[in-house]
């Protein structure tokens, strides 16, 4: 009988697996008080037996003891081998496309810090501003946060921004700030932007 | 286009051959404008690795490659030293780096995960599981210090390696 899966594949199915079962440990031992404890040594090992299996089959292709120990390794993949097989199948991406201009594209996720007075960047001290010229970002998507807490747009009753994104550019203004952006305040500004494949 | 220095390593898949080819660009500055070719291979204790070759000179070895037997995997500090005739500016007569062989770590890593896979209940046998590991860690270590070209850490870490090689019959049973 054929193997399921080619040696190949079953590497790939092993690293994801990997991280899955690790995962796994994580959420048993931390949230849950283990209703379900997994070996906990099973991220580790899937991890030194694929690379060995991926050094191994790249000299010995036709090797039945490479064969052997890559099923072995799949064995202990064993509840993850479904959803790592998923994630395989999807890791090349689906094609997004942007409803305004109809073109397949690729999102961006980006992530801008500055510590206000310390690191070079649009906002000084004493600013109330920030333009970055990026995008188009998706409208929506944006996400500020003042010294690590995350600021709520279009509110007046306390420290807050509004903002304008157009498709080259977008603005920040801070509001309930009168005086500005002050010395070492830790700016960080997230959003996601479409890239034309 | 100016003349640059370079060479290949390669191990056999029994890990005890190791060839080192120059792939120098022969093209832009021909052999006959060299005087001598040598190659230098030092172990991390500064001598040389045992049956090197000091002289890689264009008669001896036509076809650009030496290679050499090994028993075991070291970390060598390689040097392929070109010296021209007739020196052109922009060109690079030298080329040095830290090369760390692998494959017989890997076999014996290998050995161990068909000893698992074969027997599964040896993961019960007491430190097997953790001697596996130190192996791995070791073997990982190997590797990044030669990617921070220390070649002292690469050879320290193999030479723990091979400690775990040599007493497997103890640390695996």
């Amino acid at each position: 009988m054929n193997p399921p899966y080619t040696i190949a594949q079953q590497i790939v199915i092993a690293k994801i697996s990997s991280f899955l079962s690790a995962d796994a440990n994580d959420r048993s031992s931390i949230m849950q008080w283990g209703p379900y404890r997994g070996d906990e040594r099973i991220p580790i090992l899937l991890t030194m037996l694929y690379k060995r299996v991926e050094w191994a089959n790249s000299l010995f292709p036709t090797s039945v003891s490479v064969q052997a120990v890559s099923e072995y390794m799949l064995s202990l993949c064993g509840r993850y081998i479904n959803q790592a097989v998923a994630i395989s199948n999807n890791s090349s991406g689906e094609i997004i496309i942007a409803p305004g201009s109809g073109q397949p594209v690729n999102l961006s996720f980006m992530t801008l810090f500055w510590e206000v007075g310390v690191t070079p960047g649009p906002p000084s001290v004493g600013d109330t501003n920030i333009t970055i010229n990026d995008g188009p970002a998706i409208y929506g998507s944006l996400s500020v946060y003042s010294d690590g807490i995350k600021l709520m747009p279009n509110l007046s009753d306390q420290y807050s921004y509004t903002f304008n994104i157009t498709p080259t550019q977008i603005s920040i203004d801070f509001t309930n700030n009168a005086s500005g952006f002050y010395l070492q305040q830790k700016i960080n500004i997230e959003y996601v932007k479409t890239v034309i494949l | 286009m100016p003349f640059t220095a370079s060479f290949t390593v390669s191990q056999s898949a029994d890990g005890t051959q190791l060839t080192i080819t120059d792939t120098s660009n022969y093209g832009t500055e021909g052999k006959g404008t060299f005087s001598s070719r040598s190659l230098s291979i030092l172990m991390s204790d500064g001598n040389p690795l045992p049956g090197t070759p000091v002289i890689f000179s264009f008669a001896n070895y036509p076809n650009d490659f030496v290679t050499i037997p090994i028993e075991k995997d070291y970390s060598l500090n390689i040097t392929l030293t070109l010296v021209s005739t007739n020196p052109q500016p922009g060109s690079v007569y030298v080329s040095q780096r830290i090369v760390t062989t692998i494959v017989f770590s890997n076999l014996f890593l290998f050995s161990i995960c068909q000893n698992v896979a074969s027997n599964p209940s040896v993961l019960q046998i007491p430190d097997f599981y953790t001697n596996w590991q130190a192996a791995e860690v070791n073997y990982a270590a190997a590797l990044r210090a030669t990617d921070y070209s220390d070649q002292f850490s690469a050879q320290a870490a193999l030479n723990r390696l091979q400690q775990i090689i040599n007493n497997k019959t103890i640390l695996f049973q």
